[in-house]
């Protein structure tokens, strides 16, 4: 089976060295660039690694040119910064996750196709649609946030002539990204209204939505989004946690605190392996330090 | 289920986890919530719902 990694350039991240990590691998990188850099093309030649000009505004056509004009059996699929630590693909043919690591903060998307052809969607932000995805052996680093403010600005261009859940979803969240915490918190709320469902997104739309009710001290619509966020998942232990900063910061109350702290820990020990996203210090590190300052505060004298 | 039960139960679902975290002490609460699970066959959630916190902590105050 052959393998092509397929890293597409758009802007100026750190591309040598996620040229470097894939030849330590052993893979065959295939780059493409949307900004048609010189630059990009000379470190791609002094690499021998196939570069294809791309100069296009959607990420999702730039992605689908490159996939079209990429010869091999099995496809993975990278961001110029990104770094690919672990790649074991299965042999059976279909669409296989990845999990993205950023510091402490794991999350999935299918970022691998193995015998099978796909299109992706969406000029900003793009994905493949897929009714049926699997997970893999794949696991990639993420760069450190780069310029919020310009994805920002192009993610309202999107919105604004495309609106649709994606669109509005990164918009959001760029908002959240940037500190414009009231912007966010509008659209947010017109997400929730717009799109009712119980998926991973919505739900940490209203996750996020709680977030930005700690920080505006606002318990109650904050704890009416948690409700949501844990009917639909009670084993995610960022919820719990959540719900043990508004009694602990907003309230005062740090037994209720101690509680919902130490419910992070036992419901979050029995969660599985799936797509939702996962705040690693969440499921023991933190919650364990916040039980300990319930304790010393609820316990001065011990 | 249907689309629509399944839309209630989970708007019902949401309301007992509002109010149980709003206050976790609260005994109905809990009640409620152990009882939905109960009655839709997840007896592991009305366990993690009922176990015990860690007694080396308790309010003094």
């Amino acid at each position: 089976m052959t393998l092509a990694v397929q890293i597409l350039v758009d802007g100026e991240p750190d591309l040598s060295a996620t040229l470097d990590q894939t030849a330590a691998l052993g893979l065959q990188a295939y780059v493409g660039d949307m900004r048609n850099n010189p630059e990009t093309h000379h470190m791609c030649r002094l690499r021998r690694v196939p570069y294809t000009p791309l100069a296009c505004s959607s990420r999702a056509d730039a992605r689908n040119r490159l996939w079209s004009a990429t010869p091999a059996d099995a496809h993975v699929f990278l961001n110029a910064g990104e770094m690919l630590h672990r790649c074991r693909l299965p042999a059976g043919k279909g669409f296989y996750l990845a999990s993205l690591v950023n510091n402490n903060l794991v999350s999935h998307e299918i970022r691998a196709a193995v015998g099978v052809t796909g299109t992706f969607q969406h000029r900003l932000f793009e994905q493949i649609e897929a009714t049926s995805v699997a997970n893999a052996d794949l696991v990639v680093v993420m760069p450190a946030f780069g310029n919020s403010q310009e994805m920002l600005r192009r993610c309202a261009e999107w919105a604004k002539e495309e609106k649709c859940f994606s669109s509005c979803y990164h918009l959001a969240m760029l908002q959240l990204a940037c500190g414009h915490i009231d912007q966010f918190m509008t659209s947010a709320r017109e997400i929730m209204f717009r799109y009712p469902e119980a998926d991973i997104p919505n739900t940490m739309v209203r996750y996020y939505y709680a977030l930005a009710c700690l920080h505006k001290n606002q318990p109650v619509p904050l704890f009416a989004a948690l409700g949501m966020c844990l009917a639909v998942n009670p084993f995610m232990a960022e919820f719990w946690c959540l719900a043990g900063d508004a009694h602990y910061h907003l309230l005062n109350n740090f037994g209720h605190a101690y509680r919902l702290y130490s419910k992070a820990i036992s419901f979050g020990r029995h969660r599985k392996v799936g797509r939702w996203p996962a705040d690693l210090d969440k499921y023991e590190e933190y919650p364990l330090k916040m039980m300990a300052s319930c304790c010393a505060i609820l316990n001065p004298n011990r | 289920m249907s689309s629509q039960k399944a839309t209630t139960a989970l708007a019902t679902l949401c309301q007992y986890y509002a109010a149980y975290l709003a206050n976790p002490n609260n005994a109905a609460a809990e009640a409620e919530l152990a009882s939905y699970y109960a009655a839709n066959n997840m007896p592991d959630l009305v366990t993690l719902l009922k176990a015990k916190d860690d007694p080396g902590c308790t309010d003094s105050r």
